[in-house]
């Protein structure tokens, strides 16, 4: 497994450039399966701003051809704890320890009365690359690369 | 089957963690709006800046620009094909024939992924007496 490319981009809700943004993207990358959390009714992630900016993607992946994968949140979870990561800190740590490519990226951990750091939201998007990578394609060749990047990683009980 | 680039510049660049203005910088253009470019997939480098981007990322230019580096290999490939077809025609003068002999050697060399085994033949098979012997010393003298 290897990162192409990454990074953030930023758009504004109501600009008129959204779009074209998305479909600059698409069209640069071409990409083979776009990946999106499915996010539960009662997640506290689940906005009307992020469900249009998903209706958005989906329109744009629509006209582009390019079919969507749907990982949702409880099987994220599930992996990620199976891995012995529970925080989003400590999946962001093994994620640049599978990537060092992206390791200077990642930001220090967040004190409580801090808000996230911006570069976590590239972090989660790997997570998120490698969970599909774990749950469809190739489970135990994604536990391998996890564990020969993170060696210490401590698994739970049970596991 | 997953779809490779036409380059991955703005991969290698960013695993290096240069800026397009950086990156511009050390291959010699005034700004950053080329490497912009090649990255858009929007101009091809010349060939000279293809071989700078390979001495500044220590990656083969093949690998850089791999999407570019197939479709030439597929049409070089597509091409050969035409050629061997042509070759195989028979041809009434002998020393053609001769000469598509060789030709044919060097197509079956290639497509088995060797490198040309007459040449490796007829350098390994020098034996030290075919070597020449240095030329006399005529006119000058050295002081």
């Amino acid at each position: 497994m290897q990162l192409i490319d990454w990074g953030t981009r930023r758009f504004c809700r109501h600009g008129p450039h959204r779009d074209q943004i998305l479909r600059d993207l698409l069209c640069l990358f071409h990409p083979s399966t776009l990946v999106i959390r499915r996010l539960s009714a009662r997640s506290r992630r689940n906005s009307p701003h992020i469900n249009e900016v998903i209706s958005k993607v989906r329109e744009e992946a629509r006209a582009t051809n390019t079919p969507i994968v749907w990982v949702r949140e409880s099987d994220f979870k599930q992996l990620f704890e199976g891995l012995g990561n529970t925080t989003k800190q400590q999946i962001a740590t093994s994620m640049a320890g599978c990537f060092p490519e992206i390791e200077w990226k990642l930001p220090p951990p967040r004190k409580p009365w801090q808000t996230e750091d911006w570069r976590m939201v590239l972090f989660d998007a790997v997570a998120l690359g490698f969970a599909y990578f774990a749950i469809t394609m190739d489970p135990d060749a994604a536990r391998e690369m996890f564990f020969v990047a993170n060696p210490f990683q401590r698994l739970p009980r049970g596991a | 089957m997953t779809q490779r680039l036409p380059n991955y510049v703005r991969t290698y660049r960013k695993s290096a963690g240069l800026s397009q203005r950086e990156l511009a910088l050390v291959l010699g253009y005034p700004d950053e709006g080329q490497i912009s470019r090649h990255e858009h997939f929007s101009t091809v480098p010349p060939l000279e800046m293809a071989l700078r981007y390979e001495a500044a990322f220590h990656v083969p230019v093949s690998k850089i620009f791999e999407g570019l580096y197939e479709s030439a290999e597929a049409s070089v490939q597509k091409q050969l094909t035409g050629l061997k077809d042509n070759l195989k025609v028979s041809n009434p003068r002998r020393s053609r024939e001769k000469g598509n002999r060789r030709k044919i050697q060097w197509l079956l060399s290639l497509q088995n992924g060797t490198e040309n085994p007459q040449l490796d033949e007829r350098a390994s098979s020098v034996s030290p007496h075919s070597v020449r012997p240095p030329a006399r010393e005529t006119g000058i003298r050295r002081l």
